[in-house]
């Protein structure tokens, strides 16, 4: 999902790209309280037969089903902005892994769509002083479009002034 | 430079046999169980074809009593964990993106890997036929001491298994985190379609139940090649306890293979009655209690093997209970035909059969939870009859009527009316023919599993193998259809069933390549 925040002047532009999850831990403990009854009792059942592997079998899966929801739950708060402000276009993004902050001079950086040659698809990047970085991983072909286009209309204004 | 690298490919996608062996896109994947899935049916029908040939009349004809046995036990492994399983899941990865607004499922690398997976347990099944002492010959439940004793193709079969158990329980692990966290806004669970609810409560099931299964082949495996003895009784083992834990998988399986088709046909049967389905609340609760209830039951598929008569009670009257929420189900369906602008294409079609067929399934089931009634059952072929009343005209023609169904939409075409209704009624008028009489054969005491058997049963079995090579024979048509509809045929629009309410009809047909990019807002 896609954030905009415009100023009146051109100067000022904020769009914040986030991935589109709704659950969070929620699906966990949905997730958890369906079948660890089940792996208990059951599991327990089966120690008692002397059938143990059963149990331990059973745990794997439980242990995935905790894995996926973590990795959902770690890149929920994933996100791209990137920030035009007066003289400079700032871009942050953030995933489990890493950070990154870059500035841009809003006078020397450039916007480039680039269409990609089969699906359809484009990429958007900033490029500036040898320096070029994608940006728009976590929106539509259709909103890196219409980013690109507004983006390059405000810094046009700005290099005007 | 590396970021935009990554973007390209992310956008971008391959042709050819790389877009296939590489895709990570729902769709392509969705494509390609279904494809596994028909491959698998038409191979498994095919032993179903020389099965029915062999009892066409009694001696032995076609194959020895060794290959038989072998036939069918492959036959019902393929049919379970290679057609039907399978095309539920391609129905899932196809439609549940598509019906919760979501762009892919939630880890599609992992739904690449699990389908992969598949074609390798495959051939580890079909090829067991070349190996010394052919294929395994036990039953498809694969109790000891046979699976103890048997040869390398048991050990392929256990193999087999643990893939294709592994594959299942990353499918429902993907599936159960795309329902619950990609769903986009305003889909509040209780907006979910119905279909997307059954997969949901679906793979809950098979992350419950897979684990057992894997656990009890490698038991069998240790019991085998590693000197223990879960199962052995010469070493102290226990062979009811393999019945046991089988069926604590088993039971919920069968509900993993109809609870879907339950969502197929939840789909299909408001479209062309053109209302709401009734009771929608109540069909979500039904499908949640039938999950909950076949975990309990699974001593139902071993009365025969001495219980306490109070284990046999509980076991009978729990599986009784069962009939509840089914009936609640086959009720609102029949309550959301009523007064509706009913109209009769293939779908529908294969729908009303379902609702007939299925609930005269379900009947039979009541009747082998009697313990004094399934003890004289038991092993006989009121039993076969009844397990393909559900997992044919249940499972299988729910599948087909979802293919029909949903056809327009994946490939932009329509397909071809008439060659789709006379498939129906060849496989709806065949099935019976080829399954009715088998209630009375095990009612007169044939048992199944057997190649040969005394004359006063060849008249009904006869009869039986005629209906199955009509039956067998009329889905070539269907593969026609299918094959034809996508090669072309009139455009279909993107709502081609006026009923048609859910998200995917919102889209373009075919869907495009990556869809719902944009997270449609559901009010």
């Amino acid at each position: 999902m896609v954030e905009c925040v415009r100023a009146g002047d051109p100067a000022h532009f904020c769009v914040t790209a986030r991935p589109n999850y709704v659950a969070g831990g929620a699906g966990l403990r949905v997730a958890m309280v369906v079948l660890l009854p089940w792996w208990g009792g059951i599991g327990a059942a089966f120690v008692k037969l002397g059938a143990w592997p059963v149990t331990l079998f059973m745990l794997l899966p439980l242990l995935g089903l905790a894995w996926a929801f973590h990795q959902v739950e770690r890149h929920a708060g994933d996100f791209e902005r990137l920030t035009l402000d007066d003289d400079r276009l700032v871009l942050d993004t953030h995933t489990p892994d890493a950070d990154q902050h870059l500035e841009f001079n809003s006078h020397w950086v450039q916007v480039a769509l680039y269409s990609t040659s089969a699906g359809g698809g484009n990429v958007l990047t900033l490029r500036s002083h040898g320096k070029e970085v994608a940006f728009g991983h976590l929106l539509s072909d259709e909103e890196r479009t219409a980013i690109s286009r507004e983006l390059n209309l405000r810094l046009a204004q700005i290099k005007h002034y | 430079m590396d970021a935009i690298a990554h973007h390209i490919r992310h956008e971008e996608h391959p042709t050819g046999l790389m877009r296939w062996l590489t895709t990570t896109n729902h769709k392509d994947i969705g494509t390609l169980y279904l494809w596994f899935s028909l491959t698998m049916f038409f191979f498994a029908g095919a032993l179903a074809m020389v099965i029915r040939a062999e009892l066409f009349q009694p001696g032995l004809q076609v194959v020895q009593p060794q290959i038989f046995n072998q036939l069918t036990t492959m036959h019902g492994l393929v049919m379970i964990f290679g057609a039907i399983m399978p095309a539920l899941v391609g129905f899932a990865n196809w439609q549940i993106p598509l019906m919760i607004g979501a762009p892919d499922m939630a880890f599609p690398r992992l739904n690449n890997w699990s389908f992969w997976l598949l074609p390798v347990a495959a051939t580890l099944l079909v090829s067991s036929f070349f190996v010394p002492g052919g294929s395994m010959a036990g039953g498809w439940t694969m109790y000891p001491p046979l699976y103890i004793q048997g040869g390398i193709s048991y050990d392929m079969t256990i193999l087999a298994v643990h893939i294709l158990g592994l594959s299942s329980i990353m499918g429902a692990i993907n599936i159960i985190v795309t329902i619950l966290n990609l769903r986009a806004p305003g889909m509040t669970m209780m907006k979910l379609p119905l279909f997307v609810w059954t997969w949901l409560i679906t793979a809950f099931l098979l992350v419950a139940v897979m684990p057992v299964l894997a656990s009890v082949v490698t038991m069998l495996l240790t019991d085998r090649h590693f000197g223990t003895h879960f199962f052995n009784a010469a070493g102290g083992g226990d062979p009811v306890m393999y019945q046991h834990i089988f069926w604590t998988f088993g039971h919920p399986e069968v509900y993993i293979m109809i609870l879907p088709a339950f969502g197929i046909i939840s789909s299909i049967i408001p479209t062309f009655a053109r209302k709401k389905l009734f009771g929608y609340t109540s069909m979500v609760y039904a499908v949640a209690a039938i999950a909950l209830l076949s975990f309990l039951v699974w001593a139902h598929h071993m009365f025969t093997v001495g219980m306490p008569v109070a284990g046999q009670l509980y076991f009978m009257y729990a599986t009784m209970l069962i009939s509840v929420p089914t009936g609640v189900k086959v009720f609102n369906w029949v309550a959301t035909l009523w007064r509706g602008s009913i109209s009769f294409e293939t779908p529908m079609l294969f729908a009303l059969a379902f609702v007939c067929l299925f609930t005269i399934g379900g009947f039979s089931g009541l009747v082998v939870s009697l313990v004094p009634v399934d003890i004289q059952l038991q092993d006989t072929y009121y039993v076969v009859a009844h397990f393909h009343y559900v997992l044919f005209s249940g499972s299988a023609m729910a599948i087909m009527g979802g293919v029909y169904y949903w056809l327009p939409k994946w490939t932009g075409h329509m397909y071809d009316e008439f060659l789709g209704q006379v498939h129906f009624w060849l496989t709806a008028i065949a099935f019976n023919i080829t399954f009715f009489p088998m209630h009375f054969l095990g009612l007169a005491g044939m048992p199944r599993r057997i190649p040969d058997y005394a004359l006063q049963f060849a008249d009904f079995n006869r009869l039986s193998s005629l209906g199955a090579f009509v039956l067998g024979a009329s889905q070539l048509i269907f593969l026609y259809v299918v094959v034809k509809c996508i090669r072309g045929g009139a455009q279909a629009g993107d709502r081609p069933w006026e009923g048609a309410e859910s998200l995917e009809w919102t889209l373009t047909s075919p869907p495009p390549y990556h869809s719902f990019t944009v997270a449609p807002q559901v009010k």
